[in-house]
């Protein structure tokens, strides 16, 4: 029957959430990266209305964990009614205890996946495979869907074979690459999946359904004498799963009219090299294979939908025979086992075949690393070798242990899509306008179109790309936009920063937004730039849209202008059509705001025709220079400048495996955010001393360290730089001094609080905001104050008040957090008042994102070297991992007490380090002496063990003289750490007794997720998750915490 | 912190010497609240949510009740609840329930001051505690 197409232009997230929300009566949900836009649309949609299958609205629950979602799930399926969740990563790791019991009670519940990388050496939030195999073995059928399209096409296979079969399904696509791709697809509805519902299956499940009218016992213990046998009587549920899925996928392949099977063969039929993969990648293999099949080579590709249970028969009927190479790819690792579980699926189905042909096992992709068809063409010719590599890895350069497949020349295909690549500053609305010119040509032409947004880990004013295509076949490219036809920068400080036009095609164009005319651009365009342009016959155009978004009051919103611009120079949609639609959207997104915001929209979208075309001498292609050579601060460390640069330039890409030799670990140096100066504020504080009343209040509320005060002895006065102005420095202990606030132009986010908290003297503020090019030589002055003006804070008792404190050097700067956030001036003044013996245990989530995320981390170390010493371990964990540190430390400690009295019972001790050691026994919960004492006996005990090696009671003290300093132990996290998902352990912690300290930097809200709802939100305020305003009373933890 | 930036060194000074488990709840005003006036004013937000009721300041310090005196210390002012309802509506994460479903918002944001005034008699009764 040939269905009326019907388009829908989303990401695979949505896509999921679609289907999901017809098959679910219940949801239980909990905001994980990247899976929480699904639960965010089913929360939205049930607080719209929205009707799924059954004729209602979804239940919606926030749990407090995924722990406490799969258990509220399985409950909810107890009780008889069709439920879902959506996870990822850390979270489906939660799930896994109730996931083996759901699926030993046969419930028909549907876990939906966004696939994401484990948190081992380091956390990511990125895609891979790690998660999803970590589950494999809980009983739950694993279903894969790898393109946006597949997702709405196949997610329902989960569903609906969860009902027939009774066993729960875990479907799964990629984190990023699928969930947040946005495409256009077909879609499908309520009326096209309701008649596809076992109605037979679905009644049986209800009448299981715990009942006390008719009453039963679930989750009975079991003894040696039948455990074995009834876990074994469950078997023939699974043996019927393989059939039922693939009479469900054949009934949707005849719906939406794509083939689909348990496993999809694509290539040539008589393929003698076959790779075999899971996910998103194998729309990136197909291109490839196309390309290949061009040149007429024999290859072809095995894509696993269904992977638990594992169909044999199915599989090798979809490998050709005449395949003698195969590489299995997996996007996961698994140490210390022969083989990655893929590879050891198909190598074990091979095991009974008559076929024999060579299979060979390989990683890819882990966090989301760009998997491109130069990287599937090296697997190709790895193939081709007499002795293939075996357990290889792709997209990386592994010069340590030599996994790593030779790199290829990226392709690029004739007749592919049109590919367009936006450098955008983070909150600077490139992003969104590139989301609104997708749905622009999406929903008002033919043409396909896919979109990618790829950011760093700055919470505001980072780097954006945007990765868009076009075209008029669907588009399989799953990867990043390598060779745009079209570049746009839309921030000339990028010049420098990066190599915008690396990849740029032939003849292809290239678009500025710059202060600069014409001229000063042929004077002041880098090298390299020029270079490429003249070379590669670049078009070239410039527009001054930050000019253009001042005149027309939009402030640095430059986003339309450039949109408009990018729509009038490609002309990827009629040009009018383009400014009626943008105008369209202006009215949709601001209307409610007010007709001055629609109209200086408007007047936006109107001026992107201001653009203006630069002839490119043909001579710049002559110019000698360097290939792109990324900027760096000349006297960094050597770890700074070979990992940490690289890195900010967008080229950690390139770093090779043994960047990170002797780093195996994870260790990272403490103190690298001072190294960015990234300059992205457009206004900065400019002090004015004759307001200054020395309160030092501007520095205390800093949220970013950038602005301090400096007080200067009369040595340090006479190498003041010319300009350098000073006041007579208040309070008698500063007598003879200078004092002066300098602000770190480079590193401030110009978010404004110190001015807003100024109090100045009667002749007014003493602080003011000016443009940040008014600012720049005063950042010498910063130079000259970290680095010549030594910290005077041993003249005063920095903890007797505010303004005491702010002489104490933060040993928390420049961090990642938002422009004026709320929760690092706490962070900052902690590390100001216990920084140099503190050590963080630091819970997932804002807090450890801005406190370290390679490569930049604010904690630094202060003039002895000394700082706190951090690390993150978990979301849920928080309290209990940093009371564990204090434990360890003090357990240590107690061996030197130990050590020490049995030193002091020998009697042999001279009598002054004898008083020594019982001043620290007495002492040793003292910070300020045993800091004292510390720098007395370190010495003492370590030339004492030298000299005495057979001395076991002195080797050992020499061995622990770094815990003899008493630690300040801090647990830090933000509300949804504390209030929820790490509530039972904060609760037991603070019950402990030990020493320690936590800090509960409490914004009501799941910051880091993007802003769902926690028990700390109070009623009426709107989050995600409370679409529709909170309604539960707002925990008092803090009562909770005093009993 | 902006409401009164000595109460919080304070109350993180205290909880550090305690010789023992301590819990430092700090107000911090996100993006996510979406403050009307942007978060250049975070400090001042801080500072208005104190003196309308929105939050309140106290310490508790169990030594203080192994010398005698009550644990419980009130440290925030009397709020003038007058500033409460246009405290919510300088807050977008607020005012937007108004804008979307108006009638409920009213009818829930009386709560979310109820709930604040809840919290703070729960507060008053304790530091009016004889020891």
């Amino acid at each position: 029957m040939a269905k009326q197409k019907k388009f829908l232009t989303c990401d695979g997230n949505q896509a999921a959430a679609h289907i999901a929300y017809m098959f679910s009566e219940t949801a239980s949900i909990y905001p994980i990266t990247p899976s929480s836009t699904m639960a965010e649309y089913v929360d939205e949609w049930a607080a719209a209305g929205r009707k799924n299958i059954f004729g209602e609205t979804v239940r919606v629950d926030e749990m407090q964990s995924e722990a406490g979602a799969a258990g509220a799930m399985h409950g909810a399926l107890q009780a008889g009614t069709l439920s879902s969740t959506f996870t990822a990563s850390q979270g489906l790791l939660l799930m896994i205890p109730n996931m083996y019991k759901v699926a030993g009670e046969l419930l028909p519940g549907v876990y939906h996946v966004s696939a994401r990388a484990l948190a081992s050496h380091a956390l990511s939030i990125f895609g891979d495979h790690q998660d999803v195999m970590a589950v494999r073995q809980t009983g739950c059928a694993l279903f894969a869907t790898g393109s946006v399209q597949e997702v709405m096409d196949l997610a329902a296979v989960a569903h609906l074979s969860a009902i027939k079969s009774r066993v729960p399904f875990v479907h799964f696509f990629d984190g990023f690459r699928t969930s947040h791709e946005i495409q256009k697809i077909e879609q499908l509805d309520n009326e096209d999946l309701a008649p596809l519902i076992d109605q037979e299956a679905l009644a049986a499940f209800r009448q299981r359904a715990l009942n006390p009218e008719a009453p039963v016992a679930r989750g009975t213990a079991q003894n040696p004498d039948i455990y074995f046998q009834a876990r074994e009587a469950s078997n023939v549920y699974y043996n019927k799963v393989v059939a039922i899925v693939e009479d469900y996928v054949n009934q949707l392949s005849a719906l939406v009219g794509r083939k689909y099977g348990l496993f999809d063969y694509y290539g040539a039929e008589d393929a003698d090299r076959v790779i075999i993969a899971i996910g998103s990648v194998t729309e990136a293999i197909k291109e490839t294979i196309d390309y290949l099949i061009s040149k007429g080579e024999k290859v072809g590709l095995v894509s696993v939908h269904l992977y638990r249970p594992f169909s044999a028969k199915h599989f090798l009927a979809a490998v050709p025979k005449t395949a003698k190479r195969i590489a299995v790819l997996d996007r996961t690792k698994e140490p210390g086992a022969t083989g990655e579980p893929l590879y050891l699926d198909v190598k074990d189905s091979f095991y009974t075949s008559t076929e024999r042909p060579v299979i060979v096992g390989g990683r890819y992709g882990l966090s989301s690393k760009d998997t491109t068809p130069a990287q599937i063409l090296a697997v190709y010719e790895n193939l081709s070798l007499p002795t293939p590599k075996n357990g290889f890895t792709i997209g990386i350069v592994d010069d340590v242990t030599f996994t790593s497949l030779p790199q290829k020349e990226e392709l690029a295909f004739d007749g592919g899509p049109f590919e367009a690549k936006f450098y955008g500053l983070g909150a600077d609305g490139t992003v969104g306008a590139n989301k609104n010119s997708i749905k622009i040509i999406g929903d008002n032409t033919d043409k396909y179109c896919q979109a990618y947004f790829a950011y760093d880990s700055k919470k505001s004013g980072g780097f954006t790309a945007s990765h868009l295509r076009f075209g008029d076949k669907p588009i399989r490219s799953t990867y990043l936009v390598n060779t745009p036809d079209f570049v746009a920068c839309h921030v000339q400080a990028y010049l420098r920063l990066y190599d915008v036009t690396k990849g740029l095609k032939k003849n292809g164009t290239f678009l500025l937004n710059t202060v600069w005319d014409e001229e000063q651009v042929k004077q002041n365009l880098p090298d390299n730039v020029k270079k490429y342009l003249a070379k590669n016959h670049i078009t070239f155009y410039i527009i001054n849209a930050t000019g253009i978004a001042g005149e027309i009051g939009l402030g640095n919103r430059t986003n339309t202008i450039l949109q408009s611009a990018f729509f009038k120079i490609t002309g990827v949609v009629p040009y009018e059509l383009a400014v009626e639609q943008m105008k369209y959207m202006i009215k949709k997104s601001y209307g409610k705001k007010g007709d001055d915001i629609v109209n200086k929209n408007n007047a936006a979208v109107d001026r992107g025709a201001d653009y203006v075309k630069v002839e490119v001498p043909a001579e710049w292609a002559n110019i000698q220079t360097e290939r792109f050579v990324s900027p760096g601060v000349a006297d960094a460390p050597a770890f700074v400048k070979k990992t940490v640069f690289p890195i900010n330039a967008q080229t950690g890409d390139d770093l090779p495996v043994s960047t990170f030799t002797g780093r195996e670990d994870g260790t990272w140096d403490q103190g690298t955010a001072a190294y960015e100066k990234r300059g992205v504020a457009s206004r900065v504080p400019v002090w004015i001393p004759e307001n200054c009343i020395q309160c030092n209040q501007c520095a205390y509320v800093c949220p970013h360290a950038a602005i301090r005060p400096f007080v200067l002895d009369g040595d340090e006065q006479a190498k003041a730089p010319a300009g350098y102005t000073a006041l007579k420095a208040t309070g008698k202990q500063f007598d003879g001094m200078q004092f002066r606030i300098q602000v770190n132009v480079l590193d401030c986010l110009g978010c404004d609080n110190c001015v807003d908290i100024c109090p100045g003297n009667k002749n007014g503020n003493a602080l003011k905001m000016v443009p940040i090019e008014e600012e720049y030589d005063n950042q010498a002055n910063w130079d000259f104050s970290v680095k010549e003006v030594k910290t005077k804070q041993h003249l005063v008792d920095t903890s007797l008040n505010v303004k005491n404190s702010q002489f104490a050097t933060p040993l928390f700067e420049f961090s990642g957090a938002c422009s004026g956030c709320g929760e690092t001036p706490y962070v900052k003044l902690i590390s100001q008042l216990f920084g140099d013996h503190q050590v963080v245990a630091n819970a997932t989530g804002c807090t450890s994102i801005y406190s370290g995320s390679a490569p930049s981390t604010p904690y630094t170390t202060n003039e002895n070297g000394r700082g706190p010493a951090w690390a993150n371990s978990l979301f849920e964990d928080n309290a209990e991992y940093g009371l564990g540190m204090n434990i360890g430390a003090e357990k240590l400690r107690d061996r030197i007490e130990r050590l020490m009295h049995e030193v002091i019972a020998g009697g042999r001790l001279p009598e002054n380090i004898q008083t020594l050691f019982e001043e620290w026994i007495a002492n040793r919960n003292s910070y300020v002496k045993t800091r004292e004492l510390a720098d007395i006996l370190t010495p003492v005990l370590k030339e004492y063990a030298a000299a005495n090696p057979l001395c076991e009671h002195g080797r050992q003290l020499a061995g622990l003289t770094h815990y003899l300093v008493k630690r300040s132990q801090w647990i830090i996290g933000g509300d949804g750490w504390a209030y929820d998902i790490g509530f039972g352990g904060l609760d037991h912690v603070l019950a402990s007794g030990q020493n320690v300290n936590v800090l509960v930097v409490d914004t009501e809200v799941y910051s880091n997720t993007g802003g769902q709802s926690s028990k700390s939100t109070p009623v009426g305020a709107v989050a995600k998750f409370a679409a529709a305003g909170k309604r539960i009373r707002k925990k008092d933890l803090g009562m909770i915490a005093t009993t | 912190m902006g409401a009164n930036q000595a109460q919080t060194l304070k109350a993180i000074r205290e909880a550090e010497a305690y010789d023992g488990p301590s819990i430092v709840i700090a107000y911090s005003p996100c993006i996510a609240h979406g403050l009307k006036l942007g978060m250049g004013h975070a400090q001042a937000e801080q500072k208005a949510a104190v003196e309308c009721g929105y939050w309140h300041l106290w310490r508790y310090d169990p030594r203080l009740e192994a010398e005698g005196k009550n644990p419980f210390q009130l440290d925030s002012k009397e709020p003038d609840w007058t500033k409460f309802q246009d405290f919510l509506k300088n807050e977008v994460r607020f005012s937007s329930l108004l804008k979307q479903f108006p009638e409920e918002a009213v009818e829930l944001f009386k709560v979310t001051e109820e709930n604040a005034q809840w919290r703070l008699n729960g507060y008053k009764r304790l530091a009016a505690q004889t020891f």
